[in-house]
């Protein structure tokens, strides 16, 4: 039947791109110190320095994207009121709780690391803030999730898959940072390990994109933003940069067991997949937020 | 005399027991802080039923409630969405009058970090603009695309069911202002009310009623075209 839409107020969208940016650095970040921490306590000496990486990058990361956060808020001076409330039902509550801890714990763990060693201490710190860690790159995840009325992220996916793409973020960034190091850039055995760990989680974020499915058979509003995606205005985006450009393309170039041990394609490989983890925040904020909700 | 003092105790006890109630909320803790907040109920519960046999889309509701707050350009705490169906002749329009729906379990409370959006006893979802840090997470969760952010105060607002005119007695400016009498508003706890009446008797329907929000905006006579979400121009 024709139908034609004469008045409707659409407000504008509420996550913007600092939300995006923070999306994305937080992530990383989390993902930057999981890969220190795991490999401290399953790598030993050879992976000093991915150690080291993996945690001054966090501090960055989690610096900026902070920071991003809290630019985005309207009343900025207010963001105290975040630390002297605590809301079991918000995940934004939690979110500011994390990002306090997993700050101090990046922070503890670069100061028994670097400045006044301290073996045990780094231990204890790098555990604790494995917990945080974990929570900081799902956290996201639940607070999307809690979007009734956005089937893209009304999902209980989307915890896991965030936490899947953040420790390709962090992997990549660590793989990226570590071929940029000159001199002390760690040999290939180890950086060519940190290149199959990350083939392996692009493949179990690969697998999760199977929800893509879930949506197109859906209900009417899941069905049409999976049309949004699959054959729409971001089939390119989806397609050609998340799946292929920054999926495939970095599994490939990583398998290869000619190119995998190469510092150019390992730096190749790991900003393809940076540009995957990055569409796939960006697919998630806009294009969750592109269809109209009333 | 009797009757009083019976409705006294009543409410004694209801205020006993929601206490306890919201105090065994606390300790479980997680998930259980909006069953609380919905149980939490005072004798008022506030709301509105919109009967759209009457509504012409004259959009009055609309600059009422623009000059009630001075809500800002492009902003709207209420609006009439407009859809039309058909091609002529057999062509009608039909409308669908937009605010808050003060939802019994609503998303915006549940997200808040601060506790700035919160549900009063009266049932009423409202805003502590002190406290409300303009984090944008309630806006994006509303299912109704009922909040925005404030352009000049930095912070969220939203239709409030003029709580300044209801403590005085008065109604909304909306259901003031309406010329067809479409918009109506009462407590729905009390049987007396046309409210009231009107929920029991007629085939009413609340928007998007499967995600379980459970608003407080009921609708009389409302077409299957503007309940569904669906985009539109200005």
């Amino acid at each position: 039947m024709n139908e034609t839409v004469l008045y409707n107020v659409a407000h504008e969208p509420a996550y913007g791109l600092l939300i995006l940016l923070y999306f994305f650095l937080g992530g990383m970040s989390g993902g930057a110190f999981l890969v220190s921490a795991f490999s401290r306590i399953w790598g030993g000496e050879k992976y000093n320095t991915i150690t080291r990486i993996g945690a001054v990058s966090a501090l960055v990361f989690i610096a900026i994207g902070g920071l991003c956060l809290l630019l985005d808020l309207g009343r900025m001076a207010r963001f105290i009121y975040l630390f002297t409330h605590f809301i079991v039902t918000s995940p934004v509550s939690w979110g500011s709780w994390i990002i306090l801890g997993f700050s101090i714990c990046t922070l503890l763990f670069i100061y028994f690391l670097m400045v006044k060693p301290d073996k045990d201490k780094a231990d204890l710190v790098s555990k604790i803030g494995i917990v945080f860690a974990i929570g900081l790159t799902s956290y996201t995840g639940f607070l999307l999730s809690m979007g009734k009325a956005h089937p893209l992220w009304h999902s209980a996916i989307m915890p896991p898959l965030f936490l899947v793409s953040s420790c390709i973020s962090g992997l990549a960034v660590v793989l990226l940072v570590a071929n940029l190091m000159g001199k002390k850039t760690p040999g290939p055995d180890v950086t060519g390990k940190l290149g199959k760990i990350l083939i392996a989680f692009i493949l179990v974020d690969i697998f999760f994109l199977s929800d893509m499915y879930v949506l197109y058979v859906g209900i009417a509003e899941a069905n049409e933003v999976a049309l949004l995606l699959l054959v729409g205005k971001f089939a390119f985006l989806f397609w050609g940069i998340e799946l292929i450009l920054g999926s495939l393309l970095p599994v490939a170039i990583l398998s290869s067991r000619s190119l995998a041990v190469t510092r150019q394609w390992q730096l190749i490989a790991s900003i393809f997949a940076l540009i995957g983890v990055f569409s796939m925040r960006y697919i998630f904020i806009v294009v969750g937020q592109y269809l109209p909700i009333s | 005399m009797e009757n009083m003092e019976k409705r006294e105790m009543s409410r004694r006890e209801l205020i006993k027991w929601t206490g306890l109630g919201a105090a065994a909320a606390a300790v479980t803790g997680v998930a259980k802080r909006a069953e609380a907040a919905a149980a939490a109920v005072g004798d008022k519960r506030y709301a509105m039923v919109i009967d759209l046999r009457r509504c012409y889309g004259c959009h009055a509701c609309s600059v009422a409630c623009k000059s009630e707050f001075d809500v800002p350009l492009g902003r709207w705490r209420s609006w009439v969405k407009t859809v039309e169906r058909g091609t002529y002749p057999n062509a009608r329009k039909h409308f669908l009058p937009r605010l808050c729906n003060h939802c019994k379990k609503p998303p915006c409370v549940n997200v808040c970090p601060t506790s700035a959006s919160h549900i009063r006893p009266d049932g009423i979802v409202d805003i502590h603009e002190d406290l409300c840090i303009g984090c944008k997470n309630c806006i994006a969760m509303c299912p109704y695309n009922s909040r925005f952010t404030d352009p000049v105060r930095k912070i969220a607002r939203k239709c409030d069911f003029c709580i300044h005119r209801i403590t005085k007695g008065i109604a909304p400016s909306c259901v003031n202002t309406c010329p067809a009498r479409a918009r109506i508003f009462g407590d729905l706890n009390d049987p007396s009310t046309q409210v009231a009446k009107l929920v029991k008797r007629l085939p009413v329907l609340t928007l998007k009623t499967e995600l379980g929000t459970h608003p407080h905006v009921f609708y009389i006579a409302a077409d299957e075209s503007t309940t569904r979400a669906m985009g539109g121009g200005e």
